[in-house]
């Protein structure tokens, strides 16, 4: 199988034969850069520098089947908060940074229920760039987003490699999480749940049709959705069942339903949570979980009904040996060669920029024996 | 060196008791180092930079939290090596969870710093009934990998025997001190935090 063949059976969540039915998926945004010498400044500026020092990563460890369709440049636009930049409020060679604050009031709710969230949401990022933008020049942000994902996409297709998703975006609960900050979002979930409910609801049909329509022209129908404030770290699983998952089953119903499988970003402890995922139709979801939830129990809870991305944790990639990374990949290759497939090889979340080549080079190897 | 993290909701007070600590510290001759980390949470507090006596470093963790605890780790033993501060005091963002970070020092960490770390959680007993009935997978994730507790603001609201066996419950076999950090002066506070850590060493050998 090549790699475009090998992601689809695996999101199929159809067995596998062998371990080079696994697609392998290092998530690597900003150690690319450390691997080539250029500094974060320069890739986090630069989308052409970041696909050079890609190209010298994969020349030195071998192509994935999988990568993230955007680059460090587009990423800090796209997490929607207030960013350190390296070079700027960071030092140039420091990963850069998330600044989280309330920048929502109680009453953006109410605008968001009537007025829906792109309006309210395009003029948040304009006030949180530096320096602040103008509608205009957001616009044009936007066009930039695209072309750079365009210019992704063509790369990684020259070399066989499939890029993760052809558009992303994060479910309204959790960005609302973010943009209202946590403390002062957990405390309106419970002073204002209708307030808050009804900005999802709009917020979620909004998010959809703006999905759906990115990819109309897309080659890779799979959509991206980062939910990194819906696990149990985070919330109850009462919280989640009441506020969260109603618009997150309803996303990814919806892309099912017109043919787009989504790829979940599931960040922290998502085991209480995820008898829930069985509620989706089989096969619509990529599960990706990032070393916190316990890999072994959600492979039991999902196996043959929706598959999972993990979870090679990124403390294991700064400082273990080639060995010790090898023997936690062999672990979950024959979790899914003695289960049902189903299973991204993946880090677990992000590659970090202290991981070791030689560490990187062995999950490489570990399904191409 | 000895290397304390200190973790503990926003508004809890935990700036407040780092600062106390860091300069009652200082005041017994000591030399420390503080390092924030601000990575998905509030941004670095003013008040505690360029303090005399005291070195701050930032904590790069990435975007995401899974980055945390090796950016962590890494930055430590920096520390150690380049400046060998007599205490480096770790401020970690709400979002923080305690007992992952633990359990990476216990992974990678060589055996005598691990030997050398306490873990400290701020429960904020002004807010407590709020937080802990709003806020539980926080609270007990940040509770969970204390060795030392600090209840604090208890001018404003004494704990009652309930909230005091949650608290047990929440951090079992953690030391558990009741306190207002902002009218003690920094020696009092470290005084019983410091005794703290040495009665919950004794536990444990």
């Amino acid at each position: 199988m090549n790699s475009f063949e090998k992601v689809q059976h695996c999101m199929d969540v159809l067995p596998i034969k062998d371990r080079h039915d696994i697609p392998v998926y290092p998530m690597m945004l900003i150690y690319p850069g450390r691997v080539a010498g250029f500094t974060q400044q320069d890739i986090c500026e630069d989308t052409d520098k970041w696909l050079e020092a890609l190209e010298i990563t994969f020349q030195k460890v071998g192509y994935p089947d999988l990568c993230q369709g955007n680059g460090p440049q587009d990423v800090i636009f796209l997490h929607g908060l207030e960013a350190m930049r390296p070079g700027h409020e960071v030092g140039p060679d420091e990963s850069f940074q998330l600044h989280e604050t309330c920048r929502m009031e109680v009453e953006d709710y109410e605008d968001i229920a009537k007025n829906g969230r792109l309006q309210w949401y395009n003029r948040y990022l304009c006030t949180i760039q530096h320096p602040p933008m103008t509608p205009e020049q957001l616009g044009q942000r936007w066009m930039q987003v695209g072309m750079n994902s365009a210019k992704i996409g063509q790369y990684l297709g020259s070399h066989g490699v499939v890029p993760i998703h052809g558009s992303a975006s994060a479910p309204v609960f959790d960005a609302l999480s973010m943009t209202r900050s946590f403390q002062e979002f957990v405390y309106d979930l419970y002073d204002e749940p209708d307030l808050v409910k009804a900005a999802i609801k709009r917020g979620t049909s909004e998010v959809i049709g703006q999905v759906l329509g990115n990819l109309e022209h897309s080659p890779i129908k799979r959509a991206s959705l980062f939910a990194m404030r819906s696990d149990a770290n985070s919330i109850s699983p009462e919280i989640f069942e009441e506020f969260s998952w109603p618009a997150l089953k309803e996303m990814i119903e919806s892309f099912h339903k017109a043919g787009v499988q989504t790829v979940l970003h599931a960040d922290g402890n998502w085991l209480p949570m995820l008898p829930k995922l069985l509620e989706l139709p089989k096969g619509s979801t990529l599960v990706e979980l990032d070393g916190v939830t316990d890999i072994h129990k959600a492979y039991d809870i999902l196996k043959g009904w929706l598959a999972i991305r993990g979870d090679v944790p990124a403390t294991l990639m700064a400082f273990s040996t080639p060995d010790e990374v090898s023997a936690y990949c062999e672990d979950l290759i024959q979790m899914a060669l003695n289960g049902s497939g189903g299973l991204v090889l993946g880090s677990g979340c992000e590659i970090p920029l202290n991981c070791k080549l030689e560490n990187l080079q062995a999950m490489m190897d570990s399904v191409r024996k | 060196m000895e290397l304390l993290l200190c973790g503990g909701f926003l508004g809890s007070g935990k700036t407040t008791l780092i600062n106390k600590l860091l300069h009652g510290i200082t005041e017994q001759g000591l030399t420390v180092a503080l390092i924030e980390n601000e990575a998905c949470q509030e941004g670095i507090d003013a008040a505690l930079t360029g303090q005399e006596g005291i070195k701050v470093v930032p904590l790069f963790g990435g975007c995401v939290c899974c980055q945390l605890s090796g950016s962590l780790l890494e930055t430590v033993q920096k520390l150690e090596a380049e400046l060998s501060p007599d205490w480096v005091v770790v401020e970690l963002t709400g979002l923080a969870m305690m007992d992952n970070i633990r359990e990476v020092f216990r992974m990678y960490a060589p055996k005598d710093l691990t030997a050398r770390l306490h873990t400290l959680a701020v429960a904020d007993m002004a807010r407590w009934d709020k937080l802990v009935l709003r806020m539980e997978p926080v609270i007990r994730r940040q509770l969970a990998g204390a060795d030392t507790v600090v209840i604090n603001k208890v001018d404003l609201q004494p704990p009652s025997p309930q909230t005091l066996a949650q608290i047990e419950a929440l951090s079992p076999g953690a030391v558990i001190l009741s306190m207002s950090a902002a009218s003690l002066s920094p020696a009092e506070v470290w005084t019983q935090v410091s005794k703290a850590f040495v009665s919950g060493k004794e536990c444990t050998e």
